[in-house]
């Protein structure tokens, strides 16, 4: 009796253990295949991730080199992605990310790859594009305009529609010795030169982008360096009223100890684009404010105000007023000493957030100076809507003043407006008794600027042509 | 140390006694007795048993308690009486330390207990104790929290029947009818050595516990009742008794998941759970397992042997071993004994446990265990 329960009992025990058995290798394989999906897709859009796509590139560059046809890998990133999600939050911004990855999937073939490389970077794969050069090229425009027209349409998130753009970078393959990370480097700087060139638009990678970077590169870390090493410099340019210095612009300079002096032209646009013009902003608005005390002591330099340039970036910059106001009241700036010239393009990209900026730090007795006025957009509504104090005319208006009508009557049209709205002028770029003479026929209180009066001088020299003139 | 063992089936008490009386003062090797430990049936009237031997044996030092069935030697006494008569010949002494309401005032209880242990950690501490309506398992374990010796207390839990809806697993000392406690027995100048013996083989992958609460499993990581899986244990088998689940107590594994850590045997299931002979802790590894007879005297051999290398003439063998190891062990539950015997030649006594308390080496803390024995052999000093 007891050996026929122990045997059915046996039975049972090891018919209950392979069960279990099942069950954990049922489990064992539903793990394996979740960890290997992980393994290889992006967990918020469910696209193939880097790690996938690079596996998939190195075989694709054996393949072209095996059959002698182009492949391409398209670098797509979101232009204004940051500002929406920024705005709308994380939320509503991965929201859009799983229906961007959707539009983009849609848009291509079966075989092509799509993989999301982080943040609103995605990245395709196309493999076949034939042995012809510019045939390959071809497709690759229909399929990038198609992508960007996907991508395009209004998305609807949260019941908002939101607008989206994409930059498309494209470099070709067809060789395997080629490195994957360098044509993943010249997608990505082919995208980067995409944006640079004003957004929403492709281009295909060619050498030049690549020397442009490199520059860049180098200048990046030239002005680092030269941050570190104390090579820039403000030279100062003497600001006029009625034959009497009122104050001055302070223009940057940069002393290079390879390259000696390197012009403004040649290092603010890098300086901008790899946003190293922020901390040489700051340390400008330091050296500004080390002046106008230095000028504090003396009793003819005294009144002088002083103007520095700001770059959107830098007044973008988020804490920007605070940081400004910090500094002054460290220095000890009085009210309207320091006046910021900000260009056109800064109130046509960013209007909202900037409206609050600058009139905290109106508020904060700091003047606001819209330089190179007329040559741009130049819309009225810009006065009506921003606390600007001064508009600076710019040097084409001046330059043939004399001899042209037109100029004088864009002259008196633009002082009109800026006194029925309180505000003072300054043209600048006056060269010449005769240029300075036409102004002063057109308006009775304009403030000038140009060689005429002092080219632009280090702060010692400056202090001692100030000296001399009074 | 002279010791010898002598056991009486008289189902009068009194007659008993008197039965083992006669054995002791026939006997030509003991003549003079230090220490009575006397193992009894739950069947004999529980408020007699102090008075009955006191008033045998002229003496009140001794200490009886409840088992089904105790070991003369090779002999299985099954609702008798088995008594371990002592005698030193050198230094070797004994005292008792009784505890009383353990699941009533369990940390008064921890506190003495750890107290008086810690005063004799030199000593040798052999346990005998109630069911304390299951709370024997957590006493001991948290015992061991008090930083005290581990490797000196050995023994088990009585085993009895239930009777008005009470389990009677009672000791008796000088009067005292211990109904929730324990008594431990002190012996000083003694030299011992322990070994367990399991013998029950693991079946299968491991489970973890994810819901347990006293000595109830409810869940597995499988996500159903552990009892569906008990359940499935049971098709075909007509006539179905708890018992017959004690050929497979589950192996609780220790933390390195390799290690045996105790057996627990299963004592009842509902459809929502499944109850231990001792406790079972959610986050545990457990898994099935399967003994048969040869596999556990395999494993007494190998104790025997273990314990015959630390103690090679000892005066006394304890041995204390689960009533489910009894029950696997069929017809053949003397060989255990016998076996130990062959190994170590010396007077055998103990019982078939409810429960035995022991320590584990590797976590030099205080075990409850289920479905072992736990082997004992002493010399005096």
């Amino acid at each position: 009796m007891r050996e026929k329960i122990k045997k059915q009992l046996l039975h049972n025990l090891l018919l209950e253990v392979s069960k279990r058995y099942e069950y954990i290798m049922a489990q064992n394989a539903r793990i394996f295949e979740e960890t290997n999906y992980k393994a290889i897709h992006d967990e918020l859009t469910g696209l193939y991730n880097r790690f996938y796509f690079i596996e998939q590139l190195k075989k694709s560059l054996l393949s072209a080199e095996r059959h002698k046809k182009y492949g391409a890998v398209l670098f797509i990133d979101l232009d204004n992605f940051k500002v929406i999600n920024d705005a709308t939050g994380h939320k509503a911004g991965d929201l859009l990310l799983k229906m961007i990855a959707k539009k983009l999937k849609s848009a291509l073939r079966e075989e092509d790859v799509l993989a999301r490389f982080g943040g609103d970077e995605f990245v395709v794969l196309v493999e076949n594009l034939g042995r012809d050069e510019n045939r390959a090229v071809e497709i690759l425009r229909g399929l990038a305009d198609k992508l960007l027209a996907s991508i395009g349409y209004g998305h609807i998130v949260d019941q908002k529609v939101y607008q989206v753009t994409a930059s498309i970078g494209i470099a070709l393959f067809n060789d395997a010795t080629q490195d994957i990370d360098d044509i993943l480097r010249y997608a990505d700087s082919a995208m980067y030169e995409a944006k640079r060139k004003g957004k929403s638009q492709t281009i295909f990678f060619n050498p030049l982008i690549e020397e442009r970077l490199q520059r860049r590169f180098v200048m990046e870390t030239s002005i680092r360096q030269g941050i570190d090493e104390e090579e820039f410099f403000l030279v100062y340019q003497p600001q006029v009223e009625d034959g009497r210095v009122v104050g001055a612009e302070a223009l940057i300079r940069w002393n290079n100890a390879e390259k000696g002096i390197i012009p403004p032209g040649e290092f603010i646009e890098f300086a901008e684009e790899t946003r190293m013009i922020i901390p040489i902003g700051e340390w400008a608005l330091h050296e500004a404010c080390k002046t106008l005390k230095r000028w504090e002591k003396d009793p003819a330099l005294k009144g002088l105000k002083l103007s520095i340039n700001c770059s959107a970036i830098e007044f973008m910059e988020p804490g920007f007023d605070q940081k400004v106001m910090r500094i002054l009241t460290h220095y000890g700036i009085g009210t309207g000493r320091l006046c910021f010239e900000i260009t056109e393009s800064l109130l046509m990209t960013h209007h909202a957030s900037l409206t609050s900026v600058m009139r905290r730090l109106s508020d904060f007795g700091v003047k606001i100076a819209l330089d190179d006025f007329g040559t741009g957009y130049s819309s009225l509504a810009y006065l009506k809507n921003f606390p600007i104090d001064i508009l600076k005319i710019d040097r084409s208006f001046i330059e043939d003043i004399f001899f042209d009508r037109s100029d004088q009557t864009l002259v008196r049209a633009i002082v009109s407006v800026a006194e029925d709205f309180g505000m003072q002028v300054v043209a600048e770029g006056v060269e010449s008794p005769e240029q300075e003479m036409t102004i002063h026929t057109i308006a009775d209180h304009i403030i000038v600027q140009g060689y005429l009066y002092g080219k632009p001088l280090p702060l010692e020299a400056f202090e001692a042509a100030v000296k001399e003139s009074v | 140390m002279r010791c010898r063992v002598f056991h009486s089936l008289n189902p009068s008490l009194l007659q008993a006694m008197e039965e083992i009386h006669t054995q002791f003062q026939a006997d030509r090797q003991i003549d003079t007795f230090d220490f009575i430990l006397i193992a009894l049936s739950c069947r004999y009237p529980v408020w007699d048993v102090n008075e009955t031997v006191s008033q045998v044996f002229e003496t009140d030092r001794f200490l009886a308690f409840h088992a089904t069935d105790a070991f003369n030697n090779e002999e299985v006494i099954h609702h008798g009486v088995t008594a371990l008569f002592i005698r030193f010949e050198r230094q070797g002494c004994v005292e008792c330390f009784v505890q009383e309401g353990v699941s009533a005032n369990k940390l008064d209880a921890l506190e003495k207990t750890a107290r008086y242990l810690k005063e004799r950690d030199h000593a040798f501490h052999l346990i005998i104790a109630g069911h304390c309506h299951n709370q024997t398992a957590f006493f001991i374990e948290k015992l061991s929290q008090y930083d005290i010796a581990v490797d000196n207390l050995l023994g088990g839990v009585s085993s009895g029947e239930k009777i008005s809806d009470e389990l009677l697993t009672y000791q008796f000392y000088k009067g005292e009818v211990v109904r929730d406690g324990f008594v431990i027995l002190t012996f000083h100048h003694v030299k011992m050595a322990t070994s367990v013996a399991l013998g029950f083989e693991p079946v299968g992958v491991q489970y973890t516990v994810t819901k347990a609460k006293g000595y109830r499993l409810y869940q597995v990581d499988d996500h159903q009742p552990f009892a569906y899986t008990v359940e499935k244990l049971k098709r075909g088998i007509e006539n179905f008794k708890p018992e017959y689940f004690w050929y497979t107590p589950i192996v609780v594994l220790d933390e390195s998941n390799e290690k045996f850590l105790t057996l627990r045997t299963f004592k009842e299931q509902t459809n929502d759970w499944v109850e231990f002979f001792g406790p079972v802790k959610e986050g545990q590894k457990i898994r099935l397992s399967y003994g048969e007879k040869e596999n556990l005297l395999a494993a007494d051999t190998k104790s025997a042997t273990t314990l015959a290398a630390q103690v090679p003439d000892p005066e006394i063998l304890f041995n204390f071993s689960c009533i489910a190891r009894q029950y696997v062990l069929e017809e053949m539950q003397k060989e255990e004994n016998r076996i130990y015997r062959n190994f170590l030649h010396a007077p055998l006594f103990g019982f078939f446990t409810f429960g035995e308390i022991g320590h584990d080496p590797s976590r030099r803390s205080l075990q409850f265990y289920n479905e072992t024995s736990l082997l004992m052999g002493m010399t005096e000093l």
